[in-house]
């Protein structure tokens, strides 16, 4: 049996037969064990909050429906394509992407209250708040995107290439609400506490729900419009998530994915650190 | 030495009483109202709306809609106003829960004034903020490509059903805010039948577009009877048989906020 306890900046893991096992506070052991607390502490946060709870699950589906409903007939017509394979991925990644921003808002409240402050001066790993916060998102991204997966199918969504493409669907869902969860967590920690950052995030997300391939072909897009349209980056996720389910090119959106992924991450990871240490230490 | 005081003296010098002035209250409560409105930047709010929502419907779906042989600019038309209109009347919900939440509705109650003041004068805000939406959305749907079809007449009247329409939808939205209890509820409140009945209407589609087994519900629901009398305005081909489903949609509208604008005014007074 293992027991673990801090105590003065160390991690003391007591194996019952042997000697304590000593980890300081900055070691990866450490880290991990913390985050996955921490994580523990933000999933229970999500699920007894309501609301919040209301707009990550049932919302999405509701829209999904709705966007079916309404303009699936219109635009299976004008395609010629069940319109489902692109309102099931949209519906996924703007679910993401509102979670991240309801994330967000949180982690402003937590730093508005002093949680931050309270939780930097404790004999913790430094990286474990962050890390756990991320990591939280991510079980919430991929539990969100196997309920709207599951919804899905009342519309007509199906998996036609099998087990492994259906995976990679759900991994570029994982990738791209990793990359929109870690930008959302550096503009709320960097920004002034009273900024207002999320109707801001909220009008940006918005714009990116309504002009890609998955609302409406691309075709339909003003001609001017279309190069932007195209490269956004709910676009190529879009698409490669068709293709996974459906079949189809893929090179290019796996390509384009990879590259804003990457992009957004690289931009992101040092402001969020930074940013979360100048948050937790400001007075 | 006594000294006598005359009666016309003596009613001068009794202490006189206080006197309830609800035109006075109700103009200082409304100024109240249109100044909180300002700076919550809730004007900045009616313009952006109408103008997100005409491009961001507008510009992916006409050249879909064109092939069904509609005019997408003139056919969003209606569908924006009301949006506009909605959300105003979310406007007004929110502000009528924080006044509850913070207390200052108890504080009306034991001021020497008539418990409809604060109600008008959130009417009044709501009002105010209700003309700004409209006039934002008119130049939102002109960029789009609408004009007026229906002469003036027409025109009057598509304006009047909006203007009444949002006078009722903010009535009912004020009785939401003051039952709900909370901002946050008010906001989970509100938040279902607008998606709903906003998207399930015949004001981004036709009704054909729709799968039959939904078209009765799309049909016959208010947004969609709202839709119909507004189109038919700015048609200039507005009857009687188009326009009583919505006036009986609006009675029952007015009938439904007095019921909860009552409920909220027995919660107050608690």
């Amino acid at each position: 049996m293992i027991t673990s306890q801090m105590d003065g900046g160390v991690v003391t893991e007591r194996v019952s037969e042997g000697t304590p096992v000593v980890y300081s506070e900055s070691s990866v052991r450490a880290w991990w064990s913390q985050s996955l607390a921490l994580a523990g502490r933000q999933l229970r946060v999500f699920v007894r909050d309501v609301p919040t709870l209301v707009q990550s699950l049932v919302m999405p589906a509701l829209s999904m429906l709705m966007f079916k409903v309404v303009l699936g007939d219109a635009i299976g017509r004008a395609t010629g394509q069940d319109s489902a394979y692109g309102t099931v991925p949209l519906v996924i990644l703007v679910g993401a992407m509102f979670g991240s921003i309801a994330s967000a808002t949180r982690l402003n409240r937590e730093r508005r209250t002093g949680l931050l402050a309270r939780l930097y001066v404790l004999p913790i790993n430094r990286g474990a708040d962050l890390t756990s916060r991320v990591a939280s998102d991510l079980v919430r991204i991929l539990v969100t995107t196997l309920l709207l997966l599951a919804a899905g199918t009342l519309i007509g969504f199906r998996f036609t290439q099998g087990l492994g493409p259906a995976i990679g669907l759900v991994l570029v869902a994982l990738a791209y609400g990793a990359a929109f969860g870690i930008m959302t967590l550096a503009l709320a920690v960097n920004a002034a506490p009273g900024a207002p950052i999320v109707p801001y995030l909220g009008l940006f997300s918005s714009l990116l729900m309504f002009f890609n391939s998955g609302f409406s072909p691309l075709s339909a897009y003003p001609e001017w419009l279309q190069p932007i349209v195209a490269n956004q980056p709910m676009t190529p996720a879009i698409d490669l998530m068709r293709a996974l389910a459906v079949g189809g090119p893929m090179a290019e959106s796996l390509l384009k994915v990879s590259i804003w992924t990457v992009t957004l991450l690289a931009l992101s990871i040092y402001p969020a650190l930074r940013g979360y240490r100048k948050a937790a230490t400001a007075r | 030495m006594s000294t006598s005081v005359t009666g016309s003296q003596s009613a001068l010098r009794a202490p006189a009483e206080a006197r309830t002035r609800p035109l006075q209250q109700w103009w200082a409560l409304s100024a109240r109202g249109i100044s909180k409105v300002f700076r919550n930047g809730e004007f900045v709010f009616a313009f952006v709306s109408p103008v997100f929502l005409a491009v961001c419907f507008y510009l992916p779906l006409s050249s879909v809609m064109d092939t069904f042989g509609v005019n997408y600019g003139q056919f969003l038309m209606p569908i924006i106003v009301l949006q506009s209109v909605g959300f105003a009347a979310s406007s007004a919900a929110m502000r009528a829960s924080f006044d509850d939440t913070e207390g200052i509705n108890t504080r009306f109650r034991v001021l020497p004034m008539p418990s409809a003041v604060p109600m008008f004068a959130r009417l009044s805000a709501n009002a105010v903020l209700l003309v700004v939406s409209l006039m934002c959305a008119t130049v939102a749907c002109s960029v789009i490509g609408w004009r007026p079809m229906g002469g003036v007449v027409g025109t009057v009247g598509l304006y009047a059903t909006a203007l009444v329409v949002g006078i009722l939808i903010g009535l009912l939205a004020d009785g939401i805010g003051l039952v709900a209890g909370s901002p946050e509820a008010t906001s989970q409140a509100l938040m279902l039948p607008t998606l709903i009945l906003g998207m399930m209407s015949t004001g981004f589609v036709p009704v054909s577009q729709f799968p039959e087994w939904i078209q009765p519900f799309v049909r016959n629901q208010p947004i969609s009877q709202f839709v119909n009398v507004m189109r038919a305005s700015d048609s200039g081909v507005l009857t009687w048989d188009t326009l009583q489903p919505t006036v009986w949609w609006c009675v029952g509208m007015f009938a439904a906020a007095v019921v909860l604008l009552g409920i909220g005014n027995r919660k107050v007074r608690a």
